[in-house]
């Protein structure tokens, strides 16, 4: 055993830079990995860091220098440690006490009289801030509560049966049916269990904690600190008790329990099933269609666990990311291109977006400048793609050109809405007839607006809500075709047509100077609210053509360049 | 090159699938929303039990705190987890049974919270790995488990500190406190402060741990 003195130097150095927010991103990695290899490093860095919640926590409840369980009287008396702590006491409770009547005004309709429910906050956490800061702030705001029970993590090669369900990786859940043809999906319950389903499956979502397997394969890590999470089959009720354990459900054999680590209660379901045994770590049993049950021995490997599915996914990422580069040339060579920014052979440090559209022959290039965006992961973990979060990130472009007709296409994964209006691409200004705002608005509408050339009547053509609350962090392909020979103006969300709109057939768009992901020179009478519009998400791929493409070229761009099957 | 064309063929078929029959004019959303439940309207009946969460919340605020911090060792972005975990803990309150574990199920949407906020946020910078963070969360959750002894520990070691120590550590975590503000105010150099302050911490913790090892074999 080692004591608290005896803790490495560079860890307590580590913590030091943690504690007082200067550890950067090196420290960061090396900190991660000592906790990642060393036991005693992760208890020290958990003891340290409830040291500093408990001393913040301290002075932040007590207040003015009275309060605190430091005092400033002379140390090392016992009377005087226990009185300390019984002012803590009182304070907390009076606190708890003080914040109780501002929280219950708070969420009261109606109960707050002479404060307004929300604009009131600040006069009230203004007032709390002096107590605790924290606990002010914590004051929770009102949100709709969707009956979701687990997120949708990972999945390699999922083939997916007809289900209400979202497929998407990322997906919140609700209550419902999984149903798997085959391949590996990963879901996380609220209630803390991870599950590795592996196909042909049949899953239903009961609860944050119960779920009911008709038939499939399933291994289940519910640690110590999830709820008892429970798989109902049609032979057996299975709890976990903090375990590890796999279960294979088929409908002419049975079910089949194998404990892996920890240990689980199952209950038969049958007349001649055992009632209410627990089953311990490497204990396996199976309990056939009649409910007649026979020991098995354990077979971890046979059980994909998440470790090993995230080696396949990685593989299978590897496999799409590939398979759209190769489909990325083609792109490169379409003589439609106008601009083709893939975001990738970049690097790191470069702060030129590179156009590599071929343009048969020597045509223009409209390389763009990266303005504040950083580099970061894409689609997949081999792609690149900008990351757009402070006010001035933007990427500038300059697109010379009247069209009479034009693709704008992207793969972006919008992380929040900041703004009314958040950019996927904006021309300068709006004065020019013929400009260009491609923009999402803050519920989630694609937006495809043309300057008119003299007022009343700006174009401004906008979808229904398609990139909603479900949509953020996940990445979406948006594409839209103004196309005025035809009249029309179509907006496509993943390759699905989400609207139309009419066009005179003699409208024609420009782009000029503009930005990516960002708004320069609003018109000077713009209210604060319209006049920011950075975009809050990542972009990995941006397409410009001077032709209106069709839905099936669409769907065969978006079927190749999704992030997952 | 066959990708493309089997991809092409396979939306071909998708969109013929799905287009068939099917008025054009007529476009239907492609993504289902989740839809926003109407706004909460509790009624004065509820007030007790609203009184009893806060209660619950602010007697164990810290704890929940100290597990997020645990988690995500970035001060304002765990303070702006703990209140969306508040909020979170406040709109399930159903599903909270008086009498179970309150910190248990707090732990729990703190986790899940915590996950949320590793799946937004960018993973380049200031989060730990996901193996990592499998770790910490596990022994996290246990550690809380003896968080109150440890209280009771830290309350008796800071009255151990000498005067000048327990100063500096007034200092630095007086509300909002920094380390450059404790060096200001104890006139004393930042560097020297820092150095002072990692050396508290250490000798705190050490001396915790002496007093929770022999609580343990009286």
């Amino acid at each position: 055993m080692t004591t608290g003195r005896a803790e490495p130097d560079d860890l307590a150095e580590l913590l030091g830079r943690l504690r007082d927010g200067l550890l950067d991103g090196e420290g960061m990695m090396q900190l991660d990995d000592l906790l990642a290899s060393d036991p005693t490093a992760r208890r020290y860095y958990l003891e340290y860091i409830h040291l500093y919640a408990a001393l913040r926590h301290y002075q932040g409840v007590s207040g003015g220098p009275q309060g605190l369980p430091l005092g400033s009287g002379p140390g090392g008396d016992p009377e005087k440690g226990r009185r300390f702590r019984l002012r803590i006491i009182a304070v907390e409770v009076a606190a708890a006490v003080v914040v109780a009547a501002v929280l219950v005004r708070l969420l009261l309709p109606g109960g707050g009289g002479e404060t307004p429910a929300r604009g009131g906050r600040p006069k009230l956490a203004q007032g709390l801030a002096r107590n605790d800061d924290r606990a002010a702030r914590a004051v929770p705001k009102p949100i709709s509560a969707a009956p979701n029970v687990a997120v949708l993590t990972r999945g390699v090669d999922p083939v997916w049966g007809p289900m209400k369900l979202p497929t998407a990786i990322g997906s919140a859940l609700s209550t419902g049916t999984i149903v798997l043809k085959s391949g590996l999906i990963q879901l996380e319950f609220y209630g803390g269990a991870i599950v590795v389903l592996e196909g042909p499956a049949d899953l239903d979502l009961l609860a944050t904690d119960r779920a009911y397997c008709r038939q499939g394969k399933l291994r289940i890590r519910a640690p110590l600190q999830s709820s008892h999470f429970s798989l109902a089959t049609p032979e057996a009720d299975v709890v976990d008790l903090g375990t590890e354990f796999g279960i294979s459900v088929d409908q002419q054999r049975g079910s089949e329990v194998q404990v892996f680590e920890g240990s689980v209660a199952l209950q038969g379901n049958g007349q001649a099933s055992p009632m209410g045994r627990q089953l311990l770590s490497g204990e396996g049993l199976r309990i056939n269609t009649t409910g007649a049950s026979s020991a098995t021995k354990i077979d971890p490997r046979s059980f994909v666990g998440t470790q090993e599915l995230e080696r396949l996914s990685s593989t299978e990422a590897g496999l799409r990311y590939r398979a759209w580069r190769a489909f990325a040339q083609r792109i490169e060579n379409d003589p439609r291109v106008i601009a083709y920014y893939s975001f990738e052979d970049q690097q790191r440090w470069e702060r030129t977006l590179r156009d590599r559209s071929a343009k048969s022959g020597s045509g223009p290039r409209y390389d763009g400048g990266i303005v504040g965006s950083e580099w970061a992961e894409g689609r997949w973990p081999q792609k690149l793609a900008l990351d757009f979060k402070r006010v001035s990130d933007r990427v500038r472009i300059n697109i010379p050109g009247e069209f009479t007709t034009l693709t704008l296409m992207t793969w972006v994964r919008v992380d929040d809405y900041d703004h009314r209006l958040n950019s996927l691409l904006l021309a300068d200004g709006w004065n020019i007839p013929g400009e260009v705002h491609w923009e999402l608005n803050g519920k989630g509408s694609v937006s495809f607006a043309l300057k008119n050339g003299s007022p009343p009547g700006n174009l401004i053509f906008e979808s229904p809500v398609v990139l909603g609350p479900a949509r953020l962090g996940l990445w979406t392909h948006v594409a839209t075709v103004f196309d005025p020979p035809h009249g029309s103006i179509t907006t496509y969300v993943n390759s699905r047509p989400v609207a139309r709109h009419a066009v005179q057939r003699d409208r024609t768009a420009n782009i000029g100077w503009a930005n990516i992901g960002n708004w320069s020179n609003p018109p000077p009478n713009e209210p604060v609210d319209v006049f920011l519009r950075n975009l809050n998400g990542r972009i990995d791929e941006f397409i410009l053509f001077n032709a209106a493409l069709d839905e099936s070229e669409i769907g065969a761009i978006y079927e190749v360049g999704k992030p997952n099957l | 090159m066959a990708y493309y064309e089997r991809a092409l063929q396979r939306a071909h078929r998708l969109r013929d699938a799905s287009s068939a029959g099917e008025d054009r004019d007529v476009i239907r959303l492609a993504i289902p929303e989740t839809v926003d439940e109407p706004c909460h309207n509790p009624s004065r009946a509820d007030d007790e039990r609203k009184q009893q969460f806060v209660q619950l919340f602010v007697a164990h605020e810290r704890r929940i705190y100290a597990f997020i911090l645990s988690l995500v060792p970035v001060w304002s972005d765990a303070d702006d987890l703990l209140q969306e975990t508040s909020a979170v803990l406040w709109s399930k309150l159903e599903e909270f049974r008086p009498g179970t574990d309150f910190v248990a199920w707090a732990l729990r949407i703190a986790r899940f919270e915590v996950l949320n906020y590793r799946r937004k946020k960018n993973r380049d910078r200031g989060l730990f790995r996901d193996d990592t963070d499998a770790l910490l969360a596990d022994e996290a959750a246990a550690f809380d488990r003896a968080s109150d002894d440890r209280r009771d520990q830290l309350e008796s070691c800071l009255a151990k500190l000498n005067e000048r120590d327990r100063e500096l550590i007034r200092l630095r975590y007086q509300s909002g406190g920094t380390t450059q503000q404790a060096a200001e105010g104890a006139g004393r150099s930042l560097k020297a402060v820092y150095k002072a302050l990692n050396r508290i911490h250490q000798q705190l913790l050490a001396c915790m741990k002496k007093g929770l090892s022999e609580k343990k074999q009286p």
